[in-house]
């Protein structure tokens, strides 16, 4: 499906779209990780399992691009593809493919972190969106 | 025809000071800083689902808020917060938040001095760019210098700038000379997580990205000659800005007790009118692990900037063959216990600096009569400013003053109308040569994006919050 950015006046939001609730945190996650770098340019890499939980759907929001933030840092890579396999009882399994930061790379802003701002979670017409505020 | 009676209502017998009575829940009134084109924006944007003025009156709905809720004039939209936001809460009754923090801990800005004049760098403007450019790790994914283990990051986040000055990046004349001596008390690392730690232990002395950046700047108006001359500063001097935060470090924590707050703000049954807004009792355990890990931030942060400032140092001896000094270091994303009236609050300051008064005893000797150095970060291209603390900021604003110039268009506006290298080459013509990692990055932090600095300053020192002392332009700016 897709992503898009929303307004504000100081940052950015990031707004994931799917036909299901797993494709909507995907594009939400693509979303974040294009502010940081051109992600078509980047390739696959090979793949690593993530899983993380939540105590319901918005915090499992925050705690998958929150995990994502992480592993940049401490894994020092960009990542350019997410599949999740499952999000069952607030709690999600997902493969991310991510390739080792560069200066080849066109980085752009950093992302500090997602925030509770603006975050949302719906499904209007058969589409699932999952949106929040994330900090640059 | 029913006329909304209007929100804001100017206080009598005062410049640029307005206020939101007490209403629905708030616990106390609001105030706000500002002239009329400042205090005309929040009424345009208070009609919005999501607006400074909503966050104004969230924040002063939390129990045991003391006097107001208070709004510095680069109030803009924030998460939970508004930026430009200072709230004390008494320490029985009152709640900390996490939002009144924010994902930066304790970024600020720190400003070093040299006895060089305009003319002296004209000569070698270009070797200093490049050298400044290349020593100090910017941009996004750049690790630092330094490396540390899990256990010395654990040092570093109780011992602070000090710390870093014990391992040579530094001078004792450079903690006397930073806000709390470069080390505030109360930081236990057992209340940062270790994903934190793992996010600090290669990004110490690195400047980031975003609006982070390090400025070369020329004096370029004094208002205070007094006061300039007690703070080493000249008409045409050059002096160096560095402007950032506690890194992956300070997100990681926010991040954490972001959710940790909320679960408590549901457990203590605290109001929670905003999901960014969770808090927790002062003195419940979840309140003071989060004052710990801030405290963790803080001294992380100063850390950072001591780092980077001793490479900028550093920089100037190759290059110049001098020393450097430095003025201050201050931090406008902090919670604090402070004493104000005789009585300990907790000050929560969101994009806010501290703008202690004359004679307060956390001042460095040689600037106590006057009051506290307030620097004030501009944008690329637009100038900074350098303020002083003043006795009724002490009175009412809990020795507070704005932060910058606060943002005026989104960043998705700012990216849309500025491209980075026509905004380089604009700067340029200016006589700023502006050296970035990211081309984007610049874009979003085009100096039409920003709200005019000079007017927002003016705003504060109109009301008596603030004084002037020397207005300073940018002819430099490395940025990530």
């Amino acid at each position: 499906m897709s992503y898009e950015y929303f307004e504000h006046q100081a940052d950015i939001g990031i707004r994931g779209k799917g036909q299901t609730l797993a494709e909507a945190f995907e594009q939400a996650a693509l979303a974040m990780f294009e502010i940081m770098v051109e992600t078509k340019e980047l390739q696959s890499g090979k793949p690593q399992l993530v899983e993380v939980e939540g105590n319901d759907l918005n915090d499992l929001l925050i705690a998958w691009l929150s995990e994502l933030l992480y592993l940049k840092d401490v894994e020092g890579k960009m990542f350019s593809r997410f599949e999740i396999k499952s999000i069952e009882k607030n709690k999600l399994v997902a493969k991310v493919y991510g390739e080792p930061i560069a200066s080849s790379q066109k980085l752009k802003l950093e992302v500090k972190a997602a925030t509770w701002t603006q975050l949302a979670i719906e499904k209007n017409n058969e589409i699932w969106i999952a949106q929040c505020l994330v900090d640059v | 025809m029913y006329k909304m009676p209007d929100l804001f209502i100017k206080v009598p017998n005062r410049i640029n000071l307005w206020t939101i009575e007490k209403q629905q829940k708030m616990k106390v009134p609001a105030f706000i800083y500002g002239d009329r084109k400042i205090i005309d924006e929040l009424k345009a944007d208070y009609r919005r689902e999501w607006s400074a003025t909503r966050q104004i009156i969230n924040v002063a709905s939390l129990p045991g808020i003391q006097k107001g809720m208070l709004a510095m004039s680069d109030v803009h939209p924030g998460y939970g917060f508004p930026i430009g936001g200072v709230a004390a809460f008494d320490v029985e009754e009152g709640v900390v938040s996490m939002a009144g923090v924010g994902y930066d801990i304790n970024c600020g800005v720190r400003t070093l001095i040299t006895d060089l004049t305009k003319a002296d760098l004209d000569r070698k403007k270009k070797e200093i760019m490049d050298e400044l450019f290349h020593t100090v790790p910017a941009g996004l994914g750049k690790p630092g210098k330094i490396r540390l283990s899990m256990a010395q990051v654990d040092d570093l986040l109780a011992e602070g700038a000090p710390y870093v000055v014990n391992m040579g990046y530094g001078t004792e004349d450079d903690l006397k000379h930073t806000e709390e001596n470069g080390v505030i008390e109360g930081a236990m690392p057992t209340t940062v997580s270790d994903r934190a730690k793992k996010r600090q232990y290669n990004q110490i002395g690195t400047l980031g990205s975003g609006n982070h950046y390090l400025e070369l700047q020329i004096v370029d108006k004094i208002f205070d000659p007094e006061v300039a001359k007690t703070f080493g500063l000249f008409q045409d001097q050059l002096i160096v800005t560095i402007h950032c935060g506690s890194r992956g470090l300070g997100h990681q924590i926010g991040t954490d007790y972001s959710r940790e707050l909320v679960r408590a703000s549901q457990k203590y049954n605290l109001p929670l009118p905003d999901k960014e807004l969770g808090s927790a009792p002062i003195n419940s355990k979840e309140g003071e692990r989060y004052i710990s890990a801030v405290n963790c931030g803080i001294n992380a942060a100063l850390a950072n900037r001591q780092v980077i400032a001793h490479l900028v140092r550093q920089a100037f001896q190759r290059v110049f063959d001098i020393n450097i000094q430095q003025l201050y270091d201050v931090g406008h994303n902090t919670c604090k216990f402070e004493v104000h009236d005789g009585k300990r609050v907790l000050v929560h300051r969101k994009g806010a600096t501290r703008a202690f008064g004359p004679n307060h005893p956390e001042i460095p000797a040689t600037y106590r009569s006057i009051g506290q150095p307030v620097l004030i970060g501009g944008t690329m291209g637009t100038s900074s400013f350098i303020l002083t603390g003043t006795e009724l900021g002490m009175i009412e604003t809990f020795g507070s003053a704005c932060h910058g110039a606060g943002r005026s268009m989104s960043r998705k506006k700012a990216k849309k109308r500025f491209w980075g290298k026509t905004v380089v080459q604009d700067l340029a013509k200016k006589g700023i040569a502006v050296r970035a990692h990211s081309y984007a990055g610049v874009a979003e932090e085009a100096p039409g994006a920003y709200k005019d600095v000079d007017h927002v300053v003016t705003a504060m020192h109109d009301a008596g919050v603030v004084k002037k002392v020397v207005q300073v332009r940018p002819v430099g700016v490395v940025k990530g």
